[in-house]
């Protein structure tokens, strides 16, 4: 129950809060409240793993898992996000009317993600997984009276929601193949091979993975969010929301196949260093942080497929990706209040208008000096052990061409990081600049980010008590094994290739450093390039789209005439098709001889008439030879011995002309053009259709019945006005209805058409 | 006597209908009239629904002639359920119309007549009565059409177009009645199946299958954009959830009598699918967009039909009931020939939950109906089936196109304006019923699913033994 509560409480106090945001609220209070009990729960009511019952019919069940993995996301959603709200407080004080709000959405996304992380049903995994989406789509568009939050809002729903439906892809196949909704189930059952890998499942699973994570080509969309309040971005966009996709990762590690986790290490670099790449472009802090999380998330999902691809059991880069992502929560996270409180007091992110902001501000630039330098991996710091292992990591695998291009792609990343980390906090040290500094900074937005830093102090106090508490069990869960322990650390490890790396990498940084505007400008030429293709791209969206609209406009204003044209020619091909291929056609057999010569006559006489109507151009000798065709009809009545049946014929006919001649009055339109085969070729089609099912047939029961019972049954002597009366009688009820509702409609039409007259004058 | 239960459906409405007319006078009165007889219509089903659940289907034999001599109505568990979403979606329709001022006297009428209709055609067990039914169905609605485009040329070419095409499907209709009478003797489902078609089986469902499919607006949807544009809020919400389900249950009736071609069907509704979602893209207008709609989820329930079926039934419920709350939902905006969509505000909340809960967020109803169909289109990919996967991932597609049009057309309509739009309390309300229907749906998936299966449509005979008794 303790863990259905943690999830829960949250969502729906959230969303509650959301829903009464018009009303006055303590919101701050609330929010606190909530976040403390969350934090306190887990130390007073142990967690434990639960299942519920949901949908027994389809074998979803609201079923939970405790683990070291799902803990230690927990922990950092649950500690950062109970920070957050006390930041929240400082940044929106001056806007209180939207502080329920806001406040709504961030504890509706905390249970949310908190069922991401503990859900162990994959259904429940994958309402979480949409929700976490649609409140970060939310979330971004905070200030929706702006066009950039709208536009980044767009972004981040159009690619979340493209990895919602490939995770429900993905869940459907793994299911197919073990035929569980358990997700740990899953792992055991793809590991034994019991199950089987396939494209599909590859791929849908890496489209979640890599929406939600940002990793290439779908990182766009997080830059783009950076249009949210920044207590969003330092909590949905760094730390929490976009690890979601490293969790899955983590968490149905079995469910790749062996080359897709090849592709996953692949695309992982390349992300890292193209995050890179664009932070050092970026003139604005928080899209440079943006970019920056980019290429750390890239990190993390390579460290995972390392892990994973291991023949040892990845344990290895396991710890090393599991103590990246705390790390990299905390110091990430941090950075943003800080920008925060830098936006707040300058009231621009703009790092170029931001020269010397530090200088007036030198409390906040010496926490932020600090973190940035835990974040760049400066010596004896959190940031210096991560880099650190993660070039052991690659120095301890086979050597081949790929490994060297990881640990190159490694290098370039972390010269990218120290670049644009050193070259920031330089400029806003840096001597000169005009920017003017408004308010005090406020305890609410200073605790914070000390309170994240304070991460990096206990591990580097007592960092293998953390590691055994924290990483372990994480690595643990995900290796499904147990091991002594994971990282044995120590800051010396002798002169190695992780040595040369980690100089190569403060050297090149350094010159990067130096030679910042240079380094801007040759990458603005790459930019350009860029530009170039995405406007031919733009061009050719356009003409798709203009001719996509084209074609949709002439398929919705089909006149009418050539609409039945078109329903006539699809049941012609159809039905002929079917008939010629299924039926025995040459069974059709009209015995000349039984006909007789009255009967022919009258045929003949039908026959003239249709062609006739077919040749004729003039309105009126259409209607005659239709009315012609309807009188022998008629005669044929009479011959078949159907009084009755030749009677309502001749009315029908005598009326619908009358009726057609009627309306022909008003009719302007010039004469019809030249009569199309399609007419010609139903009329072959129904022919041949009725000589077939309709004239050799024998009695079949009904006719049997209907003739036998009657006289006796129903008291009629004449059969077809008992079946239309009696056996039938139902049909004639509602064929009056019919009748009925047309009355009253042409009625309706003439008295709407009235009032409306009366209206105009 | 229990089985007279089976006719009430059919009956009430018309009454209801009777009832509004002679009351016309007062439109206030009639519409009262028809909102207390849909009230009535969802009682009936639902005691319909509760009576065919516990003590199996119900059948009755009008006039007391037995199954293939007379017309027998036929409650099994498909009909139902498909008559409880039309019980559903008309009442909330009618909840509306009370609300609407200024509405024409003659509407509650009509609109009572198509609800009539519907039921008759889904409780019919008798080919021709079915087309009777659809008869009674389509005159109301060419009468709505006209009635309401009197004075509009534009919109009476729209009217001529919708009429012209259906009177030539139901010519085609008649055509196929005659054949099928011709070569089988019956017009009587179940007797259809027990004599079995022979070398006509391909013949018999080209004929049924081209009606029908025109009016699911499978495959043949070019009629549907339009048709709906130009309606006024109520008419519009019943036919987008009415009419094309109606079509759509003959089709799978069809099916259940002479056998499903899986693969034309998949291939018809994946390019009914693909059409359908590159006509919603370059839309402009809202009810554009929602009519195109209309023709994806057409094309989603043919894919379910082919191959998913108890995703079925769970679709075309939460389908109908989702998409008469949108056209109920942005019906106000739609509509409105003087606030252009980019400038309306309407009320937020209501205006997303209803665009997330239709889009298909989980939990709730869609949700619970997209996933049925994907994980049934999955569970075919099984023998690496190449043309599955590509229905699973149209499928797929198109249902991540829909939530995000939806979304699209919600940002237009909350964020970026100042105008306000009003929306009229009872439109609220049947609109916020709807969506607890649609939550219903997906918190009660247990049982919906639990139903859906017990609906046995593979199992011909069971229809059979139900009508005929033997």
């Amino acid at each position: 129950m303790p863990v259905v509560f943690l999830c829960a409480a949250p969502l729906v106090v959230g969303l509650a809060m959301i829903a009464c945001a018009r009303y006055r609220m303590p919101a701050m209070a609330i929010a606190m409240t909530v976040m403390g009990a969350l934090v306190c729960m887990p130390l007073i009511v142990p967690l434990s793993s639960a299942s519920y019952a949901w949908v027994p019919a389809l074998g979803w069940t609201l079923s939970f898992v405790v683990d070291g993995l799902s803990s230690l996301f927990a922990m950092l959603i649950c500690g950062i996000g109970a920070v957050v709200v006390l930041y929240t407080h400082g940044y929106m004080r001056e806007c209180p009317k939207k502080m329920t709000t806001l406040y709504g959405f961030i504890l509706a996304f905390v249970g949310a993600m908190l069922g991401v992380v503990f859900a162990d049903d994959a259904i429940v995994l994958f309402v979480c997984w949409e929700l976490t989406s649609v409140l970060s789509f939310g979330l971004v568009a905070f200030w929706n009276g702006r066009a950039d939050a709208r536009a980044g809002a767009w972004r981040a729903i159009v690619v979340t929601a493209l990895g919602g439906i490939a995770l429900l892809v993905a869940i459907g196949v793994a299911w197919m193949e073990t035929g569980v909704w358990r997700i740990s189930e899953w792992n055991a059952a793809f590991a034994s091979g019991s199950a089987h890998h396939s494209w599909l499942l590859d791929v849908a699973l890496f489209l979640a993975v890599a929406t939600k994570s940002a990793q290439l080509p779908f990182s766009r969309w997080l830059p783009g969010a950076m249009a949210a309040p920044t207590p969003v971005s330092a909590y949905l966009h760094a730390a929490t929301l976009v690890k979601a996709g490293v969790y899955v990762l983590a968490r149905m590690g079995e469910l790749f196949g062996g080359p897709m986790m090849i592709g996953i290490v692949g695309i992982g670099v390349c992300t890292a260093v193209w995050g890179a790449y664009g932070a050092v472009r970026q003139t604005d802090a928080k899209r440079m942080l943006a970019h920056s999380t980019v290429s750390q998330l890239g990190v993390l999902c390579m460290l995972l497929g390392i892990g994973g691809l291991a023949q040892d059991g990845g344990i290895a880069a396991y710890a090393v990706a599991m103590y990246h992502l705390v790390h990299h929560a905390c110091a990430k996270g941090a950075l943003f209040m800080l920008v925060g409180i830098v936006d707040h007091a300058a009231q621009t992110r703009d790092v170029r208008q931001l020269t010397g902001v530090f200088r007036r501000m030198p409390a906040v630039g010496v926490v932020a000096t600090v973190v940035m330098a835990m974040f760049v991996g400066l010596p004896f710091t959190s940031g210096f052990a991560s880099k650190e292992s993660l070039f052991l990591l690659i120095e301890a695998m086979r050597t081949s061409g790929a490994t060297i291009f990881l640990g190159l792609c490694a290098v370039l990343a972390s010269v990218g990081t120290f670049v644009y980390g050193v070259a920031w906090i330089v400029r806003l040290w840096g001597v000169g600049g005009s920017c003017a500094v408004h308010g005090d900074v406020r305890a609410a937005m200073w605790i914070p980010p000390l309170v994240l830093i304070a991460w990096g102090v206990v591990w580097g106090v007592v960092p293998q008590t953390v590691t055994s508490l924290v990483i372990d069990p994480a690595v643990h869960a995900i290796a499904s094994r147990t091991f002594d322990t994971s990282m044995q650390w120590s800051w010396w490890h002798g002169v190695t290739w992780a040595l040369w790396m980690t100089i190569a990498v403060f050297v090149l940084g350094t010159i990067g450093v130096v030679g910042m505007a240079r380094l801007r400008a040759g990458l603005a030429l790459g930019v350009r390039g860029l530009r170039r293709l995405r406007a031919v791209g733009v061009g050719c969206r356009r003409t798709v789209r203009m001719s996509a609209a084209r074609i949709a406009y002439v398929w919705a204003h089909v006149p009418a005439g050539r609409g039945a044209g078109i329903l006539w020619l699809v049941w012609v091909v159809c039905v002929g098709a079917a008939l010629v291929l299924t039926v025995d056609v040459t069974q059709m057999h009209m015995r000349i001889g039984d006909v007789s010569v009255v009967a022919m006559i009258v045929v003949a006489g039908i026959v003239c008439a249709a062609v006739a109507m077919a040749v004729a151009r003039q309105r009126l000798a259409i209607v005659c030879s239709l009315g012609a065709v309807g009188l022998f009809v008629s005669l044929l009545y009479v011959w078949l011995d159907a009084p009755d049946l030749a009677l309502t014929q001749l009315a029908v006919e005598t009326i619908s002309i009358a009726f057609v001649l009627f309306v022909l009055r008003h009719y302007k339109h010039p004469p019809r053009a030249r009569m199309s085969a399609l007419p010609v070729l139903v009329g072959v089609v129904v022919t041949v259709l009725s000589a077939i099912a309709l004239i050799p047939r024998p009695k079949t029961a009904i006719d049997r019945f209907t003739a036998a019972q009657s006289v006796p049954a129903a008291e009629g002597a004449n059969v077809v006005n008992v079946i239309l009366v009696d056996f039938r009688g139902l049909d004639t009820m509602l064929e009056i209805v019919v009748i009925a509702v047309a009355a009253c409609s042409v009625v309706a039409m003439l008295r709407v058409r009235a009032e409306r007259k009366r209206e105009h004058e | 006597m229990a089985s007279v239960l089976v006719v009430f459906p059919m009956i009430v409405p018309l009454v209801a209908a009777l009832c509004a007319l002679v009351w016309r006078a007062q439109p206030r009165v009639a519409h009262g009239i028809t909102l207390a007889g849909s009230v009535v219509h969802v009682g009936c089903v639902g005691v319909l629904c509760t009576s065919v659940l516990t003590r199996g289907p119900l059948v009755h034999q009008f006039g007391g002639w037995a199954a293939p001599f007379g017309i027998v109505y036929v409650a099994d568990a498909f009909a139902v359920f498909f008559l409880s979403a039309i019980a559903i979606v008309s009442c909330t329709v009618f909840v509306h119309a009370f609300g609407a001022r200024g509405a024409s006297s003659w509407e509650p009428f009509f609109l009572m007549i198509v609800v009539g209709g519907a039921s008759g055609a889904v409780l019919t067990s008798d080919f021709f009565h079915l087309f009777v039914c659809f008869e009674v169905m389509l005159i109301a609605v060419y009468a709505l059409m006209a009635v309401q485009s009197v004075h509009a040329r534009e919109r009476m070419d729209r009217t001529m177009r919708y009429v012209v095409l259906n009177a030539a499907n139901s010519l085609l209709f008649l055509l196929a009645l005659g054949v099928l009478y011709g070569t089988v003797g019956t017009l009587n489902m179940a007797h259809a199946i027990e004599v079995g078609a022979g070398s006509w089986r391909y013949v018999l469902l080209a004929m049924f299958g081209v009606v029908f499919a025109l009016k699911a607006g499978l495959g043949l949807a070019f009629w549907l954009p339009q048709a709906y544009a130009g309606l006024s809020i109520g008419v519009a919400a019943l036919f987008a959830g009415l009419m094309t389900k109606i079509g759509l249950y003959a089709l799978v009736r069809i099916g259940m009598v002479w056998g499903i071609e899986t693969s034309w069907i998949g291939w018809i509704a994946v390019a009914a699918i693909a059409g359908g979602v590159l006509g919603m893209f370059v839309q402009r207008t809202i009810s554009g967009i929602l009519a195109y709609q209309i023709i994806i989820s057409s094309g989603m329930l043919g894919l379910a039909l082919a191959c998913a079926h108890d995703a079925l039934l769970v679709l075309a419920l939460s389908d109908m009931v989702a998409k008469t709350m949108l056209f109920l939902l942005f019906g106000t905006v739609a509509r409105s020939d003087r606030i252009r969509a980019e400038h309306a505000r309407m009320a937020p909340m209501l205006v997303w939950c209803g665009v997330l809960v239709a889009g298909g967020l989980p939990p709730f109803g869609p949700f619970v109906a997209k996933a049925l169909l994907l994980f049934g289109l999955v569970e075919r990919t099984d023998g690496g089936d190449v043309a599955m996967r590509i229905w699973l991932i149209v499928a797929a597609g198109a249902s991540l196109a829909v939530l995000l049009s939806l979304i699209r057309v919600a940002m237009r309509l909350t964020w970026s304006s100042d105008q306000r739009v009003h929306m009229p309390v009872w439109t609220r309300l049947a609109v916020v019923l709807l969506l607890v229907v649609l939550c219903g749906i997906g918190l009660g998936a247990d049982r919906v699913v639990t139903y859906a299966r017990t609906v046995v449509l593979s199992d011909a005979h069971v229809y059979v033994k139900t009508v005929l008794g033997r």
